[in-house]
């Protein structure tokens, strides 16, 4: 009796580990185990959809071997200050097959929870994310780089006597000597405060009506400049409404002219 | 007056310990001069070949002085944990298993640095470590590994004291000549960007907006047989007055780092903001293991290729690849996805593509522009680094 049951018991053993495993590569993400010397002791088959590099080429293999070179640091520290109570997420460039790089993030922790090692790890390709990322910000640096070199002042400030700031670009320094972030929120000192006493009023009135009538404005007014100067500027904006009409703000760009 | 009195002090030690050995030991020891070998290392030309023989005249002494049973072997050890890595130096006639150099290197860089004056046991081993100093990043361990039964911490202190000085006195020096060296270099460097910046390039630009205008007159049909003249004038000026502002960038680049990679993340920091391209950096080279000279040239390549995409690749993406293909084969592609090259459109600032090939040669690089298959450009420059030496 017994005999006959021991190798059933065995074969269903096997049968749960293979269905495991089918399980493993069923997923689309690599699921990773490493042991002490940080070698690679399990991986399933999504890694090599990703990386192009074989199951068999990679079991036994220290992990750090299939990062880019500059990301070994940052995994080095990460093993260092991995504690069995918690868990740690990185993001990495892996080096295909091919010689390509696969952004990924990683996250990892220990198995036992009295214990470091062995690890247990997730790893996802986010390389589309990563790239689309890339492209956002480099039209985003583009567009705020273009704006901060203007000889000029972008702004969108509050529809208020003093003109508080929502954005100033970086020729706020060029047109009235004090920074941009100065200006920010009236943080130190606003529009409002250097413009010309004779001048407050028109501006405001001028700015007022053209609101009033959804238009735009075009008005030459004069500033005092941190410095005391005085120099004459030419405010090019519109209003700023929500769909029912209300004023949100002001939008407009600051130039300078020539004395008059 | 000290000094005097120092030297002859240890001059009658010296000679009562020759008394008392010629009585007390069997064996010869080998004339192993410490103050020589101290000075060996600290005025080496290049280090890495002098400390390995260094090394071995010390280990012929070791070898001496721990019984055969014992086996003690000696090993420097340079970790670098900003970089990851490990240097590992000996004068031994059969370099170290890979796997010891392998858990050294997770030992002491890897990981937290041991202990200092610990022993410890790896991979069946007994290993003495010693830090000897630190010089920026980097940490000077010396390492003595003992095959079998290792001796007691005083008796390694006492027998390995001198060989730890000379070591710690010699490398220390080394270093310190290097960092002085480096900042010479640099401030001369800094020296003559700052000439050229103040005379020929204000020259040059003058002489760049004269020359335009007498082009630009010439264009009337009345003077149309000077106009290759002032044609030839206007880009020749124009193109030295380009060279000599790359030249003061490059150099005033590579002072801030003093390295490859650090200057080519910096152009492509300066680069991004006058553009919209996505740059992407790959940068698979180990540590600079570049000549100031080879260097600036290649920075040189990398901001001329860098500054033709923004100017006239129409491109969106750029990528920037620094590798090793091999130990000595250094590899730099440059590529966009851009309108391509046509070489037979000379335009007037195709100088810039010559200027870029007579850099490379200065070097020994080889400079390789072509358009790719997929659309856009590709830059490959490769310099064997063995050939250069």
């Amino acid at each position: 009796m017994t005999l006959l049951k021991w190798p059933r018991r065995h074969s269903q053993a096997q049968e749960e580990e293979s269905q495991l495993l089918h399980l493993f590569n069923s997923l689309n993400e690599v699921v990773l185990l490493f042991d002490k010397q940080q070698q690679v002791q399990f991986v399933n088959q999504y890694w090599e959809v990703i990386t192009g590099i074989p199951v068999e080429q990679t079991l036994g293999r220290m992990f750090s071997d299939f990062l880019h070179p500059e990301e070994i640091p940052s995994w080095s520290q990460l093993l260092n200050k991995i504690t069995p109570s918690q868990h740690e997420n990185i993001w990495f460039r892996l080096i295909s097959a091919s010689g390509e790089l696969r952004w990924c993030e990683m996250r990892i922790q220990s198995v036992n929870k009295d214990q470091p090692y062995p690890l247990s790890a997730t790893l996802c390709d986010i390389t589309p994310q990563v790239r689309n990322e890339e492209v956002r910000h480099a039209s985003h640096r583009s567009l705020q780089s273009l704006v901060d070199r203007l000889p000029a002042m972008l702004y969108r400030s509050r529809n208020n006597a003093s003109w508080s700031m929502e954005y100033v670009s970086e020729g706020c320094e060029l047109l009235t000597g004090y920074s941009a972030e100065s200006m920010l929120n009236q943080s130190q000192v606003s529009l409002g405060s250097i413009i010309h006493q004779d001048d407050a009023t028109r501006v405001w009135e001028n700015v007022q009506q053209a609101l009033e009538t959804f238009s735009p404005f075009d008005i030459h007014y004069r500033l005092t400049r941190a410095d005391g100067t005085e120099v004459s500027v030419q405010d090019k904006g519109r209003g700023l409404y929500s769909k029912s009409g209300m004023v949100l703000g002001v939008e407009g760009i600051l130039l300078l002219t020539n004395k008059r | 007056m000290l000094n005097i009195k120092l030297k002859s002090w240890i001059d009658g030690q010296s000679w009562f310990g020759e008394t008392v050995r010629a009585v007390t030991k069997k064996k010869e020891l080998p004339s192993v001069d410490f103050n020589d070998l101290a000075f060996k290392l600290a005025t080496a030309e290049n280090i890495s070949e002098t400390l390995p023989g260094v090394l071995k005249s010390l280990q012929w002494l070791i070898n001496d002085l721990f019984p055969p049973a014992q086996h003690a072997e000696l090993i420097i050890l340079f970790s670098n944990p900003s970089t990851s890595e490990t240097f590992m130096h000996h004068g031994l006639d059969k370099a170290p298993a890979a796997k010891l150099m392998q858990s050294l290197h997770h030992l002491f860089t890897v990981g937290k640095a041991p202990d200092a004056s610990e022993m410890m046991v790896v991979d069946d081993l007994t290993i003495a470590p010693s830090r000897l100093f630190e010089h920026d990043n980097l940490t000077v361990w010396s390492l003595f590994l003992f095959h079998g039964a290792a001796p007691s911490a005083k008796q390694l202190k006492w027998k390995t004291a001198s060989i730890e000085t000379t070591l710690y006195k010699g490398l220390q020096a080394w270093y310190h000549n290097e960092s002085k060296l480096k900042k010479a270099l640099e401030s001369e460097r800094a020296m003559y960007a700052a000439e050229l910046h103040d005379s020929l390039a204000q020259v040059l630009g003058y002489l760049r907006l004269k020359s335009l205008k007498l082009d630009k007159l010439c264009q009337q049909a009345e003077f149309s047989s000077l106009k290759p003249i002032t044609e030839d004038l206007a880009s020749y000026t124009q193109c030295a007055y380009h060279q000599t502002r790359e030249l003061i960038t490059s150099s005033r680049l590579t002072m801030q780092s003093d390295n490859l990679s650090q200057g080519v993340i910096n152009s492509i920091k300066e680069f991004e903001h006058q553009s919209a391209i996505v740059f992407e950096l790959d940068n698979r080279l180990p540590l600079n293991m570049l000549s100031p000279q080879q260097s600036m040239q290649m920075l040189y390549i990398v901001r001329e290729s860098l500054s033709n995409i923004v100017r006239h690749s129409h491109a969106t993406h750029a990528r920037v690849v620094l590798l090793l293909k091999t130990s000595s084969l250094l590899q730099i592609h440059i590529e966009d996805n851009g309108t391509g090259i046509n070489p037979e459109a000379a335009r007037s600032d195709s100088f810039g593509l010559q200027i870029m090939k007579e850099r490379a040669d200065r070097i020994g690089a080889t400079l390789m522009i072509n358009n790719r298959p997929e659309g856009g450009t590709r830059v490959d420059l490769s310099l064997n680094l063995e050939a250069n030496e």
